[in-house]
């Protein structure tokens, strides 16, 4: 536990530092947007990961989170920190509600009722106008007015919703930390590898799937919220698509699943990737980029088939192996490591 | 007379026309290891299956220290004090043996530290101790099976039911596993064991059930029960000359 938060506090302090040595607005823009992914990537795991519930429609709570945090704001003018609070708790109270029928299924069962539900919330919300009588602007989006200041989370440069996020993202390592190295992780992944075997060992796996569930869906709602007021404008034809949803899964399970630090890892990496090729080929060879963009996955899946995270870990601990080896050969010991 | 840990009162198990149990009534007395046998087919496991919450009864009642228990979620049955392990070992495969045993001592002891106390005496006990950091799917056979054990007595039992230990298990190894039985009995826990092997059931049992065709046939002491000439029957055929063996 201590090792974990050693890291952490130095990744920490690496990302509060980060912005006094780059200025450029656009690189700010874009590591937001990579920590945001992070964070929806490291909500997704608890459930995804640490419980193997291979969710694929958590643009549900990201737009729960949205719309409840950006409607309060925009028509009731409550403080979008209010409203990020209250959209968490309704997103993981309804998320009890939505699972509880799902995980009866297991396997692809699962994953696609978590799909429909998403489809279905979708086409709910594009084609109403209006929603418990708040004009959701449906599938023309919603627009937020300007009204500035840390009250209402609008802030003048970039960097106060770079901070905002890099927090929050803390947040979401330090219970995923937690939850890994208590009760709850060792059910977790007695659920993930055989339910009736954790049954019979006392584990009430419904319980602990929607105690997942719970967690994993208030701070995706949060991440959702966030996005909207970073972004002012909620477009359903992108935060509600299948593709978002999967995009959050993608970063989570090609930087490591079930661990720490590989949904981070994988957002860190992938993302500034994916906008770097948008950047340079995006208008000269139209599709080329997400071409480069599908072989990197490809090549990454391949090579390392644990997650990218996982891969580092172990190479590390080659080396550290290789290194306690050839001094206990040089003091004419017998390696046993 | 001993105190009566489980019972089960006319228990009846239908899988749509097929009976698998019919008007089962056994009783498992405190401290004693029982023994159940039957040919293949004979419905043991969906007795055990039902005695451990894994599947509903179809009519009957099961009782444990006078709690009715028929039908209650397996993680219930296992909080109340029954542990069982299976038959085709069911081990996560994700997790080091440790963190197996672990997960079967969280039931108890809620602090992580606790637990890894609890997990490592377990360990000890079951003679997986040196072996504990090995990850749970690259055990053999045996040692999957001590494992099984393992995290079913992590959850500190009343009555452990054991289905099958010594299956697939090289014989030369089945008398380890019968001492380990024992143990577990002189701990005090009760223990319910379905065997195949005839020689490590008559050996540790105090007490057997035979079954044939979902249907109770015999009761009584092992010394007994080889004599029956209905157990006879149902595991060698009407022809067999017993006298002439």
């Amino acid at each position: 536990m201590l090792k974990k938060l050693r890291v952490l506090i130095i990744v920490a302090i690496v990302v509060a530092i980060l912005p006094i040595f780059v200025k450029d607005d656009y690189f700010i823009h874009t590591l937001v947007m990579a920590l945001m992914f992070a964070y929806l990537a490291s909500s997704w795991n608890i459930l995804g990961g640490f419980v193997g519930h291979f969710a694929l429609g958590n643009g549900v709570y990201i737009g729960i989170g949205g719309y409840i945090t950006a409607l309060l704001f925009k028509t009731n003018g409550i403080s979008p920190w209010i409203g990020l609070i209250i959209s968490a708790v309704l997103a993981g109270f309804l998320s009890l509600i939505l699972s509880y029928p799902c995980f009866k299924l297991r396997g692809s069962y699962y994953v696609l009722s978590t799909v429909a539900l998403l489809h279905a919330f979708r086409i709910v919300v594009m084609n109403e106008k209006t929603l418990f009588g708040y004009d959701t602007g449906s599938s023309q989006g919603l627009r937020l007015p300007w009204r500035g200041g840390f009250i209402n989370m609008q802030f003048e440069s970039k960097l106060g919703y770079y901070y905002v996020i890099a927090a929050m993202l803390l947040v979401a390592i330090i219970i995923s930390i937690y939850i890994k190295s208590s009760k709850n992780g060792f059910y977790f992944s007695a659920i993930t590898t055989n339910q009736e075997a954790a049954e019979a060992m006392g584990v009430n796996t419904t319980v602990y799937k929607l105690k997942a569930q719970f967690i994993s869906a208030a701070l995706t709602a949060l991440g959702g919220g966030f996005y909207v007021m970073f972004i002012m404008f909620l477009d359903p034809n992108r935060v509600l698509s299948y593709n978002f949803s999967v995009e959050i899964m993608l970063y989570a399970v090609v930087g490591g699943l079930d661990t720490i630090w590989g949904p981070v890892i994988g957002a860190a990496v992938l993302y500034p990737v994916n906008e770097a090729l948008r950047i340079s080929l995006g208008t000269s060879f139209t599709g080329l980029s997400t071409a480069i963009y599908g072989l990197i996955l490809m090549l990454v899946v391949y090579f390392m088939p644990g997650g990218v995270f996982p891969w580092i870990f172990k190479k590390i601990s080659d080396i550290h192996r290789r290194k306690v080896k050839a001094v206990l050969q040089n003091e004419g010991g017998v390696p046993h490591v | 007379m001993s105190e009566i840990l489980l019972e089960t009162r006319n228990v009846t198990k239908r899988f749509g026309g097929l009976i698998a149990n019919e008007d089962i009534n056994i009783h498992v007395n405190k401290g004693e290891v029982l023994g159940i046998i039957g040919a293949n087919g004979a419905g043991k496991t969906t007795l055990f299956s039902m005695l451990a919450g894994a599947l509903p009864v179809t009519s009957g009642e099961i009782l444990f220290k006078g709690i009715p228990i028929q039908n209650m979620k397996s993680s219930r049955v296992c909080k109340l004090g029954i542990g069982r392990t299976f038959q085709i070992v069911q081990p996560f495969t994700n997790l080091s043996v440790l963190d197996n045993v672990i997960v079967g001592a969280f039931l108890r002891h809620p602090k992580y530290a606790d637990a890894l106390r609890a997990a490592e005496q377990v360990l000890r006990f079951t003679g997986l101790y040196d072996i504990r950091d090995v990850p749970g799917d690259s055990l053999t056979l045996t040692q999957k099976k001590r494992m099984e054990l393992a995290k079913a007595i992590a959850t500190e039992p009343d009555i452990l039911l054991l289905d099958e230990v010594t299956a697939g298990v090289n014989p030369t190894e089945h008398p380890v596993f019968m001492k380990l039985v024992t143990d577990i009995r002189d701990n005090g826990i009760t223990v319910v064991i379905i065997e195949h092997v005839m020689r490590v059931i008559m050996n540790i049992s105090d007490r057997m059930y035979v079954l044939n065709q979902g249907k109770l046939i015999a009761e009584g002491l092992p010394a007994d029960i080889a004599k029956n000439p209905q157990v006879i029957k149902s595991y060698f055929g009407e022809k067999r000359n017993v006298e002439n063996k």
